[in-house]
């Protein structure tokens, strides 16, 4: 096939993956893996009543042409513009940090030399959105829910940071290809264990999953931040919380799991997506397994154990760095 | 730590058991014989002797009249709840339970009134799964 431009590594990142094909494809099977998954541990089926020989696969994406087709609205008591803005910029600002994240030798989108750490701190930026999107919306839910948000953040955040600082300062570099290249012997998982607890449970209260699941907890606010939005609208401001765990998940696989090796190539992109799901497989298991903790139990683990354990892991990055 | 792991594990292991609900109506489950299913009326054995009605706790038994000047109990099933206390009072066994509790017509060709029914017409399908 002649193609009118060169498909170089940067395209192939942005549209297939970590990009757009990734994310969205994500989207599908991250919903039916997490129903399928909780209904297992449950001894339940699962969503069958869609394309039962593909195990009902195809469930979200019928789920997703419902929601296009229902109606939209628009609450007149709103800044209706912001209404209808808030939720897509919400679902591609999470996007973004993939640009930074490189899922194999010269896959990447904009490869830079700090690339993983202004990653890291755009995951954390968008946190704002969130709660701009519940301010716009208007409502008593929304605003409990984008309270929730902003004590949370503020609880998961600095621990988030302090974990991949530690990785950082282990590896020297920021780099995502000379991250990887650092992790040949060992794994980031192997050389600090701390760091790797702390980033998974970060990453549990950042992406809302369950027993972190406060802000959008149903039986109290209804869906917190997303309470008013239907249709499209729905389908970015919901899907944005499941774009948020593939991207950290990716961030997760390439900091502590060694990204690629021990292969190149399409290979070693196959091996970052299996790598992902070590992350992403617990995120979805924790909703058959938790309950939800109140928020002060949540800051508690936030700002107690979570801060003290990353700041352990620093330490031991600083002692492994010197040591060797 | 360790109560995490643990609580991880279990959901580990009921992950690989088996489902425990049936894919219904593909699967059935096999209730055994002795399932207080429907009850039905044998309108040859019955006398019209009214105890059922006297003792439904639900209130689901009306009689009417019918065309051979007999009353009959009519049974509502929507407000049935499968007790039978009815079958235990009725002194010619003309009331019995059927073993089944589903009853699906699938087209109205083939409805039926639970006046026109036979014990026959209420036989269930076939239940493959055990229930345990």
């Amino acid at each position: 096939m002649d193609l009118p431009f060169p498909l170089s590594g940067d395209l192939i990142a942005a549209l297939v993956f970590p990009g757009v094909l990734g994310i969205f494809g994500f989207l599908v099977v991250a919903i039916w893996l997490e129903r399928k998954l909780v209904a297992r541990v449950q001894w339940r089926y699962g969503p069958l009543y869609v394309s039962k020989p593909l195990g009902g696969l195809l469930q979200p994406v019928a789920d997703l042409f419902k929601l296009v087709f229902s109606e939209l609205v628009l609450p007149r008591h709103t800044n209706r513009l912001l209404f209808a803005a808030a939720p897509i910029l919400l679902f591609f600002a999470e996007g973004i940090p993939v640009v930074f994240i490189a899922a194999a030798p010269g896959v990447v989108m904009a490869p830079h030399s700090y690339g993983l750490a202004i990653a890291v701190v755009l995951v954390l930026l968008v946190a704002v959105l969130v709660v701009a999107m519940a301010w716009t919306e208007a409502d008593k839910f929304t605003y409990i829910g984008a309270m929730r948000e902003i004590l949370l953040t503020a609880a998961y955040e600095v621990p988030l940071l302090l974990a991949a600082l530690a990785m950082f300062l282990l590896y020297g570099t920021a780099d995502p290809h000379k991250v990887v290249e650092a992790q040949s012997g060992l794994w980031g998982v192997l050389l600090n264990p701390l760091a790797f607890v702390v980033y998974l449970v970060a990453l549990l209260m950042a992406t809302t999953r369950f027993p972190f699941e406060i802000p959008e907890a149903e039986p109290e606010v209804v869906l917190g931040p997303y309470t008013e939005y239907g249709s499209t609208l729905f389908i970015y401001a919901f899907g944005a919380n499941y774009v948020k765990l593939y991207v950290l998940s990716l961030l997760g696989a390439v900091l502590f799991l060694g990204g690629w090796l021990p292969a190149a190539g399409v290979l070693g992109v196959l091996i970052t997506l299996a790598k992902m799901g070590v992350f992403v497989l617990p995120a979805m298991l924790v909703r058959a397994i938790y309950p939800r903790y109140r928020i002060d139990q949540a800051l508690r683990i936030g700002w107690g154990q979570l801060l003290a354990l990353s700041a352990a892991a620093v330490l031991w990055s600083l002692l492994a760095a010197w040591i060797w | 730590m360790i109560i995490h792991l643990k609580l991880f594990a279990t959901a580990v292991k009921q992950l690989l058991q088996p489902p425990l609900t049936v894919r219904w109506p593909e699967e059935r489950r096999d209730y055994g014989d002795r399932l207080r299913g429907f009850i039905v009326n044998d309108r040859s054995k019955c006398i019209s002797c009214q105890l059922c009605e006297a003792v439904c706790p639900a209130k689901a038994i009306k009689f009417h009249l019918e065309a051979d000047g007999r009353r009959y109990p009519g049974i509502d099933w929507g407000r049935c709840i499968l007790c039978g206390y009815c079958v235990d009072a009725c002194p010619t066994g003309s009331l019995q339970h059927v073993n089944n509790t589903e009853i699906v017509w699938t087209d109205l060709d083939v409805y039926k009134k639970p006046s026109e029914m036979d014990p026959d017409d209420a036989a269930p399908l076939p239940g493959t799964k055990l229930l345990i």
